[in-house]
């Protein structure tokens, strides 16, 4: 699921971290013998909204997922059962319908083979409130179809009843665009990401007179759906699965009696189809199961998670206040039989796991002195992965591409650029802007709160110290660390020259890193007559340009044969690494620990809806 | 009666005679004598002296072996040793000269507010207010009042919060029209904002100490006969009442020493002082996670003593000046 979220100590696997609050829950144990519910306890954050067609951060996607649904979904099957369910899509497994039904009670049954080992489990796509994935219908014009029949039991949580019409009007307001008088306050382009390869998708995001809706979305029945994309794109189907395509209630955003349109207000509380019904609030948000849930009423009663944590939830999780927590390096030696604070019981309750993700050094290639590819090339010369390894004290992989391991079209015989201090001082001499104004000092932001942001970011600045300012005179102006709002807003807006940032995988295709992180496609703008990015800078935060690597993903998206698909992107890479936009750094791991009552929680490498098929046992 | 010079004092040695007043006075007289204020006082020192040396590394004298911010991880954690007296942190950094460094903020901070801001303020408001009474009285001791009723912390918070990020705009544009880039780099415009922030509010309380005494002053005898001889309101404040003043202006710095540093590491802990990659003690606190108490603690316990022993030693020199200068003793 996509990010975009301040480097927190580089632990990205941490999210769910936080401590306890003053007034501290009663301890689960005891909570459950009295009342007999089920309640998983969490600290997390307060998602920053939970309309689903305006999120774009882990944070928010973590609640949407239970709260919400869509056609599509990505489950995590076992890896030794995944040929089984292997249909010829991409070679990765695909759940029929059926075995969506039986899936809570096969979960469980596979929790207690498989959950307990590393990386044992693979994404697969499946249906939600379509009954089956369905099949591609090519039409004469190049375009291709999707036929969706949508289950009939599904419900909102108000207790209206859901039909193809939601989704249509879903889909609408997803592509409302800027547009003030229609539904949506939207400056984050979603649709424009996720719904774009849908026929007329933007031809309303850009505001065309007339287009009052997206024509490749048609409701062929109040339980049939057929949706149209542009060209033949393997991806797309994956794109079904991120909350922009999630069903929203066009009751709640457009009532019916007065005709006034909602734009922010209505998610408290929202109204989904998820398994789990919500309760924001400022000290907690309470998820609540959702007995008309169309796949079965989850296990669990209750989810409770905790806004107010402070700094580390591991006392919390210690005191039984909750049942999950990060693991950060500060206590890994508790899972370490070799080391004197070796816990034992911890050690079984610790588990770890891939994190599709990739955390990078991002430089605002329009912006002098980081428009000289060579300069880029030096900073990234004068980096030592290897280092932020030690720091991560096995949390992380040094990242040598851009696709993850475990994403399709992963490229490890690719090598990044190496660490080579002396060349990076020839290239700094031997560049354009060598003894300018432009070369004495840039300027590096980073995300965070409170004084410091954190040791990953610390530990890059001290490299540069060493390899680029004491040597070269070059003075690297620390920018006080901006929270979240801010540093996303600089960073959109093109307000830097170096910057660290995060990016976790949305559906496990190379499309999702390359495609969504570095497309540029330069245009004209119709408006302002200045040239800029087809989608905007919204996501291509580097604001990279290069036609033959833009060309590669344009050839990729329509290629059929699988293996071709992938050469081209791992092509589109090796120019991409070659460019130096970004300076990869590493992939992080998942390092959480989980109490032994939780049966079926498996650390997901990245954000999908898990909560439905987790039960507490005792 | 005739008097015992030729002639009335000159203005040259009117300095020489404040001077001899000070050293002459029971203040230093009595600091000599208590072993636990002259201990303090040597302590602040050292701690002054550090951050001196500390600020000639930083302006490029090569005096301290390592970088502050440099990293080197193949050295992380290294417990105390010759070579790394104060041990690494995570990132192989070494201990000793962050130290260092954070002391050079904390002195150049504390320093900036007793000189720049502290004596000046004090002494002026309280002359004002002390001497003249009226309404000039009246508006300091009220501006003051509201001052003190707001607690501290809250009010710094307050004032650095919603003018900190305009502040860092201008200076972070102004030096860069002006080339003056090392300004925005060396952390150097945080400190002053702190110096400004932490003068604003903390002349309260030596100021109505100050203010008291001097309205007591005011009608004493000495005060009266030279009203009678003509002379000027300057000349009485500076003059006759001034060197009167000395213990409880020695008193009132030694507080704002304590405050001054305070308010800069609690600042800078909570995000709003100086920020990282500049060392402050404050950043050292926020960055030691309870982990680091458990399996590093010597990353903890230099910083630590440093900043509670100049915190007491602050205020042990003002309990013993409140002593000295309440008491008849040294007279």
């Amino acid at each position: 699921m996509k990010i975009f979220v301040i480097l927190l100590i580089g632990l990205s696997a941490l999210i769910l971290a936080c401590a306890g609050g003053e007034d501290s829950p009663a301890p689960d144990s005891m909570i459950r013998a009295i009342t007999g519910e089920k309640v998983f306890r969490t600290n997390s954050p307060k998602p920053r909204t939970l309309d689903p067609q305006q999120c774009n951060d882990v944070g928010c996607a973590r609640f949407i997922d239970e709260i919400y649904s869509g056609l599509l979904t990505l489950v995590l099957v076992p890896k030794q059962e995944a040929e089984l369910y292997a249909k010829d899509h991409h070679g990765l497994p695909m759940l029929t319908g059926e075995v969506m039904e039986q899936m809570p009670s096969l979960w469980q049954k596979w929790a207690k083979t498989y959950l307990r080992e590393q990386d044992s489990m693979a994404i697969a796509l499946a249906p939600d409130i379509a009954k089956e994935v369905p099949e591609s219908k090519y039409n004469s014009d190049g375009t291709v179809s999707y036929t969706f029949e949508l289950r009939r039991n599904v419900f909102f949580h108000n207790g209206k009843h859901m039909t193809a019409h939601d989704f249509k009007f879903s889909f609408e307001r997803a592509a409302s665009g800027n547009w003030p008088d229609r539904f949506s306050v939207f400056t984050i382009p979603n649709a424009d990401l996720y719904l774009s390869d849908i026929v007329g998708v933007r031809e309303r995001m850009f505001n065309k007179e007339g287009v009052e809706e997206v024509s490749g979305v048609e409701v062929l029945g109040d339980y049939t759906l057929r949706i149209t994309i542009d060209a033949p794109k393997s991806y797309f189907l994956w794109k079904l699965t991120y909350p922009t395509a999630f069903v929203i209630d066009k009751d709640k955003i457009i009532d019916p009696i007065t005709g006034e349109v909602q734009k922010e207000d209505w998610t408290d509380p929202p109204n989904g189809t998820g398994p789990f019904s919500a309760v924001p609030g400022n000290e907690e948000t309470v998820l609540a199961a959702n007995s008309n849930f169309y796949l079965g009423r989850p296990y669990l009663d209750k989810i409770v998670f905790n806004h107010q944590g402070g700094q580390s939830t591991i006392f919390a999780y210690d005191a039984g206040e909750v049942d999950i927590t990060g693991v950060g390096t500060d206590y890994l030696p508790r899972t370490k039989p070799e080391h004197e604070k070796y816990d034992p019981e911890f050690a079984k309750q610790y588990r770890s796991g891939p994190l599709f993700d990739i955390w990078y050094v991002v430089f605002n290639t329009e912006k002098p002195p980081f428009d000289d590819p060579d300069v880029r090339r030096a900073f990234a010369m004068a980096l030592d992965t290897e280092e932020l390894n030690v720091i991560g004290e096995g949390l992380f992989t040094p990242a040598e591409s851009i696709i993850p391991p475990g994403i399709t079209g992963y490229d490890q015989d690719l090598r990044g650029i190496p660490f080579d201090p002396k060349g990076a001082e020839e290239l700094l001499k031997g560049s354009r802007y060598w003894g300018t104004e432009e070369l004495k000092s840039v300027e590096f932001i980073r995300g965070g709160s409170g004084p410091e942001a954190g040791s990953f970011s610390e530990a890059i600045l001290g490299m540069w110290r060493k390899h680029i300012e004491k040597p070269l005179g070059i003075s690297i102006i620390v920018d006080e660390p901006a929270t979240g709002g801010v540093y996303q807003n600089r960073v959109t807006g093109g307000d830097y020259e170096i910057a660290i940032a995060g990016w976790v995988a949305d559906y496990p295709d190379p499309e999702d890193f390359l495609d969504l992180k570095l497309y540029c496609n330069r245009i004209t703008d119709p408006i302002t007559g200045k040239e800029r990015c087809e989608r905007d800078y919204a996501n291509n935060h580097a604001r990279y340009y290069n036609p033959e690597f833009d060309r590669l993903l344009e050839e990729a998206r329509i290629e059929q044969d699988l293996e071709k698909r992938i050469a081209l992107y791992q092509e589109a890479q090796r120019i991409a690494i070659n460019d130096v936009p970004w300076i990869p750094l590493v992939h992080s791991r998942n390092s959480i620990a989980i109490k032994p009552h939780v049966s079926g929680y498996y650390p997901a490498p990245m954000v999908i809806p898990i909560f439905r098929f987790i039960d507490i046992v005792e | 009666m005739i008097p015992s010079r030729v002639e009335p004092p000159g203005l040259n040695q009117r300095a020489h005679l404040i001077a001899r007043a000070f050293r002459k006075s029971r203040v230093i007289m009595g600091i000599r004598r208590k072993k636990l204020a002259s201990f303090a006082l040597i302590g602040i020192a050292l701690f002054y002296l550090a951050g001196f040396v500390g600020f000639l590394d930083s302006v490029g004298l090569p005096i301290l072996p390592y970088d502050p911010i440099e990293t080197k991880v193949s050295e992380r954690y290294m417990e105390p040793s010759i070579s790394h007296p104060f041990g690494t942190d995570e990132l192989g950094r070494d201990m000793m000269v962050r130290v260092i460094y954070a002391m050079t903020t904390s002195s150049m901070i504390s320093a900036l507010v007793i000189l720049g801001g502290g004596i000046f303020i004090n002494i002026s408001l309280a002359l004002i207010s002390g001497y003249y009474g009226g309404w000039r009285d009246s508006l300091i001791v009220k501006v003051g009042e509201t001052l003190s009723g707001v607690p501290t912390l809250i009010l710094l918070i307050v004032i650095t919060a919603s003018v900190g990020p305009g502040y860092k705009d201008f200076v972070a544009k102004t030096a860069e029209v002006i080339h003056w880039e090392w300004v925005a780099r060396s952390g150097i415009a945080e400190i002053f904002l702190l110096f400004i922030v932490v003068s604003l509010i903390s002349w309260v309380g030596s100021v109505f100490v100050l203010r008291s005494r001097i309205s007591v002053l005011r009608e004493s005898g000495f005060v009266e006969s030279a009203r009678a001889l003509g002379a000027s309101d300057a000349r009485i404040m500076f003059w006759h009442i001034l060197p009167n003043l000395m213990g409880l202006i020695a008193l009132g710095l030694s507080s704002l020493l304590a405050i001054s540093i305070g308010a800069e590491i609690g600042l800078s802990y909570l995000g709003l002082g100086i920020k990282s990659p500049n060392p402050s003690f404050g950043i050292m606190f926020y960055s030691l996670t309870i982990a680091d108490l458990q399996n590093h603690l010597y990353l903890f316990i230099p910083p630590a003593v440093i900043v509670t022993s100049v915190l007491f030693m602050s205020w042990m020199l003002g309990d013993a000046l409140v002593s000295i200068v309440e008491s008849k003793e040294g007279e």
